[in-house]
């Protein structure tokens, strides 16, 4: 990434003191009872977590036991088309899932951090609402998809940082509060004048960067973007973006990064996961994604976009379209698409197995040895002449 | 066009059955009652008995006679009235929103003023200066209620339309070469049936309000027996701190009863047109059942554990350490 | 602020179209009222009141329409809404005693049933699902009944049978006077509750429905859920999201209030209350025609007025009209 956002160091780096806002405390969450292990680095540790939309008969999972893993100061992306559960899952995780969905299962415990050798974590799930209530944006913040429908209509902006701070920061008097929303802005490039707009008085680029900069307001360790630049144009796109990984460069929080756009994660993420009709089927470094692709979808979605640099290759969909959850495919999710498919994929389903050595996962019979160990195959990503009349990938023999 | 399932919801099949209560009440009304309700031969201030099932008048008429009669009037001006309406409106408001332009800005400009001006007083007005006897004639004051009753309907049919006419299948029929007028009522008037209905009902139960009113007042014949009469002779003769319940509960509950069923049926359409207000769902004793808490509240989405199933495949390789 | 000017014109061109009726009604209906009523009372009042009647209707008869018109206006313009036979007074100097008395009535029973109505309706539409929800067919059964209808079974049974609230008028009038003192006030006061309970009852379903559907739709949108992510108390959502639902309700206001008037002035014939429908019953009862006009500009004035403050402050609540103007 370039740093065009200039500015944004320059105004962060000179003119505004350190932030305004007084060191955090945990509030009403104690320390949680013991748990099997210290989290330590790690902020988010979610694992056979399960979501349900519905009851009944007429559940369907959106999410099927998905394991998920933070460390402090990382992104992680996760990709996926719409509807295969990714949005779901992280906002399930975080209790803010509307009906009908419904948590089926698993756990999800975030490290707030360690005060005098005493390790605070919440249990999400289990959760009261009061606790859910002070961990909310002090630690865990959101910037949603569309600003416009994100800001409340009728309040000024202003008033949105305002409400924030005086719900969380009790401690701070009217002044203060107008000066951290004053320096939030200007973390973002956006005059002091703007507090005083309406939300439909801003253009589409401006409300993002004011979303941005409410998600930054109480310093949280864990900031969630959900296709935050999906519904702009490409050019504000990677501005916002690149001024993003500035604030985080700066103030090292961590981040969730959900998007249909693999390409974007490939150069953003630490970690990318590739989550399927609800399953996840691949984990991986982002580098270690870009370069050798295990999971067929992986694949297919790698090809679908175009690289930001690097060489051009051809581009390429992926024939057919996402499953319905309610009657997913017996055995793989994924085989009725895959040109790798073989008979095994059609009766059973891959387990997500680690390939040993490495510190990834994926969930392919592919990459799965008769022998108990994963041999990686490399799946091709140069495109050729002798195509099969798919025209998607070429075929590779393990 | 969206199919038509028919609806679920208790409270329109209670308002469907009601109303149809009504209406076989309103044509078979007159035949039923057991006397004339002009007949003053009864012994007056009587309470309701075996005999009189909803007691006398001061003037010795039968009461339950004068409720079944008096249903078809009521219920026959209210509807000429809500149609005649509902037709106005339509026809004012679809062209408004199709046409736009000068048409639509002098014809927004009609409701507007007919929406501001209040009804009651308009229709009191307009009614006293009719010669007496044009007040029994049902047709003529139905159509005057009407003429306060349209542009409500106008506005929203106007606004609706407005919507529809940018969507793409009214744009081809446009670019086919299809004829205004044939657009109109082939392409944009059926998607707008929901909302017509919507309005028809409301006009209607705007209607039987109006007109009970002015029977209240007097402003209608007397000859005529509609339920606001019944209740203007009750008003007239005391009834109420005389305490003589029977006189004008009987028909103020009938027209609370019509009311409440065209108001529930427009609860129907309202969830119909608007899918977000259908109650899907559980019940909050379903819901306790299945484990969960009694109410679904935002930011706090629920857990329910399910039991532990199989797992879907036999065999594991290297399964995933953490 | 043009929309307020838009607003203006409208109410502006409203009024011109009742004055218009107003004047028109009585030359067109067929068996010539005015005609009738002066040929009536002929012999039984003084040439003077005669006069003042042919004034109410624009003017003597051998005039055009045209000129009968403007004098009408003119008449209109000084203040002169007519003689009224049955008062043998001006009817503005009439109306000046009754005014105040419909005004309270009715603007007490609006707000307070805007009010409760719309708080019900916002937490009706919040806790979507509970047990409050049986409200709602209740609401909608005293809505469905005429306004007088309400009125009267709640005086037989309140007022009447259980004597917890005075029977008739709008005060004690053997006992007080009309005055600022606090027994007439409190006097008022209690006379008052029946009135305005039975008008608030009958109106509030319209509020607390509309309320709680807007709510409904409002609580799925984006913006709430953001205010539980910010980690906000309950009752700082539930005020965002009602702020937004609250609009349609006072956009809907002119709708509402021509319906609260129309009713509420039948209720007060029901309690004898000393105010304009009172009046306007008897004027109509004895065909006092001046009177019925100059009551129905009073009344269409204060509906105009009202709308028009609806307006103002829809202006102040939705921020996104101040820069668009909307068809």
């Amino acid at each position: 990434m370039t740093t065009e956002s200039k500015r944004v160091e320059d105004v962060v780096k000179t003119e505004v003191p350190p932030l305004a806002l007084p060191p955090t405390t945990y509030g009403p969450i104690a320390a949680t009872t013991h748990v099997e292990a210290a989290m330590g680095e790690r902020i988010l540790d979610v694992r056979n977590f399960s979501v349900d939309y519905g009851w009944g008969e007429n559940a369907v999972r959106a999410v099927d036991d998905v394991d998920l893993h933070l460390d402090r100061s990382k992104v992680l992306g996760i990709a996926g088309e719409s509807g295969s559960g990714k949005s779901t899952l992280v906002y399930a995780i975080t209790r803010l899932l509307r009906a009908p969905g419904v948590i089926k299962g698993g756990e999800a415990r975030f490290n707030l951090g360690t005060d005098d050798d005493v390790e605070h974590v919440i249990d999400l799930v289990n959760a009261s609402e009061r606790e859910l209530r002070s961990v909310r944006w002090s630690s865990i913040s959101i910037v949603l998809q569309s600003a416009l429908s994100a800001l409340n209509p009728v309040v000024r902006v202003g008033s949105q940082f305002e409400e924030v701070l005086k719900a969380h920061r009790k401690d701070m008097s009217k002044h203060q509060r107008r000066a951290r929303a004053k320096e939030l802005l200007a973390m973002v490039g956006l005059d002091e004048d703007r507090l005083d707009r309406f939300p439909h008085e801003l253009s589409g680029g401006q409300r993002q960067r004011i979303m941005i900069a409410l998600a930054l307001t109480l310093d949280p360790q864990l900031v969630i973007m959900d296709e935050p630049t999906t519904a702009l144009d490409v050019v504000t796109q990677r501005e916002i973006i690149g001024e993003l990984f500035e604030l985080r460069a700066q103030f090292g929080f961590a981040m969730i990064f959900i998007t249909h756009d693999l390409s974007l994660l490939t150069e953003l993420a630490d970690e990318i996961v590739v989550m399927y009709a609800g399953a996840l089927v691949e984990r991986a470094t982002a580098r270690e994604l870009y370069e050798t692709p295990r999971h067929p979808y992986t694949l297919g979605l790698l090809k679908s976009f175009p690289p930001m640099h690097g060489e051009r290759s051809e581009l390429s969909g992926i024939p057919g379209s996402p499953p319905d959850l309610a009657h997913l495919p017996t055995g793989c999710r994924f085989h009725p698409r895959c040109p790798y498919a073989m008979e095994r994929c059609t009766n059973e389903s891959p387990p997500l197995v680690e390939i040993k050595g490495t510190d990834r996962s994926v969930a392919c019979w592919l990459q799965v040895g008769d022998v108990g160990v994963a041999v990686p195959v490399e799946l091709s990503r140069v495109s050729s002449s002798g195509n099969a009349p798919s025209g998607s990938f070429k075929e590779v023999t393990p | 066009m969206k199919s038509f399932r028919f609806p679920r919801s208790p409270k329109v099949i209670v308002g469907i059955i009601v109303l149809g209560f009504f209406v076989l009440l309103m044509i078979f009304g007159p035949y039923l009652a057991p006397f004339n309700p002009n007949n003053t031969s009864f012994a007056p201030n009587l309470t309701p008995s075996a005999h009189h099932w909803f007691g006398t008048t001061s003037l010795g008429q039968d009461i339950f006679s004068q409720t079944l009669v008096g249903a078809r009037a009521t219920m026959i001006v209210a509807g000429i009235a809500g149609l005649v309406a509902t037709t106005l409106s339509m026809v004012i408001g679809v062209a408004a929103g199709y046409l736009g332009g000068f048409t639509d800005d002098g014809l927004s400009l009609m409701s507007n003023v007919f929406l501001a001006l209040p009804g009651l007083p308009l229709l009191i007005v307009i009614d006293s200066y009719l010669p007496v006897n044009s007040r029994s004639n049902s047709l003529v004051i139905g159509l005057i209620i009407s003429l306060t009753g349209w542009a409500w309907g106008a506005r929203v049919l106007r606004a609706q339309t407005m919507s529809l006419r940018n969507r793409d299948f009214v744009e081809s029929s446009r670019i086919i070469g299809e004829k205004r007028i044939r657009i109109m009522f082939t392409e944009v008037a059926p998607n707008l049936l929901p909302i017509l209905a919507a309005s028809l009902l409301f006009t209607i139960l705007y209607s039987i309000g109006a007109y009970v009113t002015l029977a209240y007042i007097g402003l209608t014949s007397t000859s005529v027996w509609n339920w606001g009469t019944m209740l203007f002779w009750a008003q007239a003769n005391n009834a109420p701190l005389s305490g003589e319940w029977y006189w004008f509960v009987p028909p103020g509950i009938c027209i609370a009863l019509v009311g409440t069923s065209l108001a529930l049926l427009n609860f129907g359409i309202d969830e119909f047109i608007n899918p977000r207000l259908r109650a899907g769902g559980l019940s909050g004793r379903q819901r306790r059942r299945l484990g969960m808490p009694r109410r679904q509240r935002l930011g706090l989405t629920p857990v329910v554990r399910s039991v532990v199933t199989a797992p879907r495949i036999t065999t594991t390789q290297n399964p995933v350490t953490s | 602020m043009r929309l307020i000017g838009h607003r203006l014109a409208l109410y502006a061109l409203t009024f011109w179209v009742a004055i218009t009726v107003n004047f028109l009604l009585p030359h067109f209906m067929p068996g010539n009222p005015i005609q009738t009523m002066i040929g009536k009372l002929t012999g039984t009042v003084t040439p003077a009141e005669i006069r003042a009647i042919r004034l109410s209707f624009g003017g003597g008869l051998n005039q055009s329409l045209l000129s009968q018109y403007f004098t009408y206006i003119g008449q209109l313009a000084h203040g002169n809404l007519g003689f009224s036979l049955t008062l043998s007074e001006n009817v503005s100097t009439a109306l000046r005693d009754y005014v105040p008395w419909t005004l309270g009535l009715i603007g007490v029973a609006t707000i307070i049933s805007f009010l409760v109505g719309t708080t019900c309706g916002a937490l009706l539409g919040w806790t979507r699902g509970s047990r409050l929800d049986s409200l709602i067919p209740t609401a909608t059964f005293f809505q469905a009944t005429p306004y007088f209808f309400l009125a009267t079974v709640m005086l037989l049974v309140f007022a009447s049978k259980l004597h917890w609230f005075p029977v008739l008028g709008a005060y004690n009038n053997l006992e007080l006077h009309p005055g600022w003192t606090w027994a007439f006030v409190l006097s008022v006061l209690r006379y008052g509750q029946l009135p305005v309970i039975s008008i608030v009852l009958s109106s509030i379903a319209g509020w607390m429905l509309g309320m709680r559907n807007m709510m409904i739709t409002m609580v799925a949108e984006d913006f709430v859920l953001m205010a539980i992510a910010m980690g906000l108390p309950k009752r700082k959502v539930i005020w965002a999201a009602a702020r937004n639902a609250v609009l349609p309700s006072i956009a809907n206001l002119s709708l509402a209030i021509g319906l609260v008037v129309s009713g509420a002035l039948i209720v007060e014939l029901v309690f004898n209350y000393p105010g304009v429908g009172d009046l306007l019953l008897n004027a109509v009862q004895s065909q006092d025609y001046p009177l019925i006009q100059g009551i129905f500009l009073c009344i269409t004035l204060t509906v105009l007025a009202a709308n028009l403050l609806a307006d103002v402050v829809y202006l102040i609540l939705d921020p996104r009209t101040r820069t668009e103007v909307s068809r």
